[in-house]
């Protein structure tokens, strides 16, 4: 779900080697490096910023908290990290990531040197389709008659097909978190507490959990639309419906609340709708397939959720790979799934059943959270 | 008539004197406390996604958001004429280009530069002739805060006062960094903040303040705390500097160096001053007191600076800028200085120009404060 994107991701970020050690990397980066052999590729440039770096720190580990950082990667020799943030900020930025040498990309004479070192020939990019047009053009003039740059967003995206277990463990470590927010959420809303201030506590609870970063979505009309924090704190409807989203170590897990005042057909429509998904998550199932058997038991999709019954979650809290009857794909194993059926019945209001769960190679479903509708 | 619809009005008449049809200004959903949104500046609306506001000279203006969920809260808040939920922002703004009839007129964007590549390629496709970029026109004509945008910068200034308060009575040794600043954040936000470019951190001997971390507190520190909450489209900014456990009279006495500086650059902020006076009317306290190598980077960055998301006017305080003060900009002023006995020290208010100099918006300017432990 698209949230308001806050100005800076406070939050406990640091590069774990316990979790993550350097070996992981490398053989995260072994694509790379091979695509760079086959090719003939000087070097490959990953670009990520604030709101969207999941190639960025799939392979270096590090999240631009606000602006932007770009990992240059040699065929030969160690990477190097431009991170845009002041000199002084260096070794705050150390500190995020195995990279061992970063620098400001303020001072744009390490890209200059950095390409200086290299022979004339080609540069591989990924994500640059989201860097600025004002940083496109410092690129160009430095690399202007002797790099040619191709775009190889496709090789980072294989590398990525499936979740390595070790980020599996991750998104289940964050899960763990956002179902804590969500059962807060719950506590509060029983207890008395306005929609917002409900999920004010359970954003506080993930954060004293060491959350990289926490969004809700509110309903402040009993589930018929969903809406960012706006510090009203004047309505308390019949009915609950919250989103919230957690991050943890670089990755997403989420969640939605529904408490209801009274039992709803559109309560058991999306419950329903759920477990038909859940039941359909088999290796290489058709997406349009699953979807359509979704809406045979739940109907249309809830109008604030749009038409996906789910996507791939993980190092963004949309990888992609949408679940809907247009989509082409097949589930696929290894990869951690977040999975909604919403409803909406005018006279009821909305209800949402959720689930993150993802399938192992011998196809067995491993459900990470579930939350359905209840009564309140 | 609201500020907005205000500043849609200063824009119509630029567009008159800019023989133009017509502008569209562009959001990516990215909120900068150093940058003006101009989504926001001519809509009233901080948007979620992809978002742009299409204004025609002689007509309609229509705000575009991305995504489709978010219609109905971007209609109540939205001060253009009209408003459309999409989950594809260039098809919309193709029909909206296309309805106003400035796909084929002379048109400005604005921060069409601070999006990302693919998104500011399809846009140059949906004109019939190359539009001008006129990437500073929200900044601009939102230089001077309306009354209503400095009583809502007076409340943010309450808001992170009170933030500040809270860190005093919360922090204490043992606590890491980040769990103190979950716990100010989500009071500050508690209180209105819609945002919050928190910075805060402790050591023994700061170099800088940076976003909290995994820090274990000590008895000792130096607490930094840069609170920057948002509250309806106002940043604002106070810095602070708290030791947990005694302070020191060297501290005291280092501390009192920033003070003097930021009376100083208050005193020199008045109307058509240059930005560079004020910044000049701090450095030289500190170079009196010796230490002037220690007034550039990295020791410091800027004096100052323009405050998102409705104008970054004036700008970075530094002793380069040429920018001329004008009565009602609010910006941060903060002479935060690397002393070599006593490491970084943060001391800064937002400020208002009035005629006679910079007035703080805050009720109690920073002092180097203590926390018992």
């Amino acid at each position: 779900m698209l949230t308001t994107h806050p100005s800076i991701m406070l939050g406990s970020y640091f590069w774990d080697e316990d979790r993550l050690p350097r070996d992981e990397f490398d053989i995260r980066l072994a694509p790379l490096r091979d695509a760079m052999a086959g090719n003939g590729w000087m070097a490959m440039l990953v670009y990520g910023d604030a709101r969207e770096h999941q190639a960025l720190a799939y392979f270096t580990n590090f999240i631009p908290r606000m602006r932007w950082a770009l990992a240059l990667i040699p065929a030969q020799g160690e990477p190097l990290l431009l991170a845009s943030m002041s000199s002084r900020d260096m070794p705050a930025m150390h500190a995020m990531t195995w990279v061992p040498d970063v620098k400001s990309g303020w001072e744009w004479k390490w890209f200059d040197a950095f390409c200086a070192r290299l022979p004339a020939g080609t540069l591989a990019t990924i994500g640059f389709d989201l860097m600025t047009p004002v940083l496109f053009g410092q690129v160009e003039k430095t690399i202007a008659g002797r790099f040619a740059l191709v775009e190889a967003d496709r090789i980072a995206a294989d590398a990525r097909s499936v979740h390595r277990p070790r980020e599996i463990a991750l998104i289940r470590a964050a899960s763990e978190l956002a179902s804590a927010a969500a059962d807060k959420i719950t506590e509060r809303w029983r207890a008395g507490d306005d929609v917002e201030t409900a999920a004010l506590s359970g954003e506080r609870v993930a954060r004293d959990m060491a959350a990289h970063d926490v969004r809700t979505l509110v309903s402040r009309n009993g589930g018929r639309t969903l809406e960012p924090y706006g510090a009203l704190f004047d309505d308390r409807p019949t009915s609950l419906l919250a989103y919230v989203a957690v991050k943890y170590m670089g990755y997403w897990a989420e969640s939605f609340v529904n408490l209801l005042g009274s039992p709803s057909r559109a309560a058991q429509r999306a419950t329903a709708g759920l477990d038909v998904l859940l039941a359909g998550l088999k290796p290489d199932a058709p997406v349009h397939d699953l979807a359509k058997s979704v809406d045979a038991a739940a109907g249309s999709q809830h109008p604030a959720l749009g038409r996906s019954r789910g996507h791939r979650i993980g190092l963004s809290p949309h990888e992609g790979e949408a679940l809907h009857v247009d989509a082409a794909g097949r589930i696929a194993v290894q990869t951690v799934y977040a999975l909604r059926v919403g409803t909406f019945e005018a006279e009821t209001g909305g209800a949402v059943a959720s689930a993150m769960a993802w399938i192992s190679r011998d196809g067995t479903v491993h459900i990470l959270s579930r939350n359905d509708p209840e009564l309140r | 008539m609201t500020a907005e619809n205000g500043r849609l009005t200063q824009a119509r008449t630029w567009l008159a004197e800019q023989r133009l049809d017509g502008l569209v200004a562009f959001n990516d959903g990215q909120n900068s406390f150093l940058d003006s949104n101009a989504v926001y500046v001519f809509s009233g609306v901080r948007p979620l996604g992809r978002s742009a506001v299409v204004v025609a000279r002689e007509g309609t203006s229509i705000l575009i958001v991305e995504p489709s969920f978010d219609a109905e809260r971007a209609t109540a808040l939205s001060t253009a004429q009209e408003v459309v939920a999409t989950d594809d922002l260039p098809d919309a703004l193709q029909g909206a280009l296309e309805r106003t009839g400035l796909a084929r007129g002379n048109v400005a964007t604005v921060g069409i530069s601070k999006q990302s590549r693919k998104l500011a390629q399809q846009v140059v496709a949906l004109f019939a002739a190359p539009p001008r970029a006129a990437d500073t026109l929200a900044s601009h004509l939102a230089r001077v805060r309306t009354k209503e945008e400095l009583a809502a910068a007076r409340h943010a200034t309450r808001i992170a006062e009170q933030g500040y308060e809270r860190l005093l009575a919360a922090a204490r040794p043992g606590m890491r960094e980040f769990e103190l600043a979950a716990d100010i954040y989500t009071f500050m936000k508690g209180l209105g903040a819609e945002d919050n470019f928190l910075l805060m951190s402790a050591s023994q001997h700061n170099l800088a303040v940076r976003a909290a971390g995994r820090r274990v507190l000590e008895e000792g520190d130096i607490i930094l705390g840069e609170i920057t909450p948002c509250y309806r489209g106002q940043f604002v900014q106070i810095c602070r500097t708290a030791v947990l456990g005694r302070t020191t009279p060297l501290q005291h006495e280092r501390y009192a160096l920033l003070q003097r500086a930021m009376r100083r650059g208050m005193d020199a902020a008045v109307p058509g001053a240059t930005v560079a006076q004020a910044t000049e009317a701090m450095n030289d306290v500190l170079r009196g007191a010796g230490y002037g190598d220690y007034c550039r980077p990295p020791y410091m960055r800027v004096r100052g600076h323009g405050l998102g998301i409705t104008s970054d006017r004036p700008g970075d305080l530094n002793d380069a800028s040429d920018v001329v003060f004008e009565e009602g900009m609010v910006f941060v002023m903060h002479p935060n200085q690397y002393i070599p006995d006593t490491g970084y020290l943060m001391c800064g208010e937002t400020v208002t120009i009035s005629h006679n100099g910079a007035i703080s918006l805050s009720q109690r300017d920073s002092e180097l404060d203590m926390v018992a432990v």
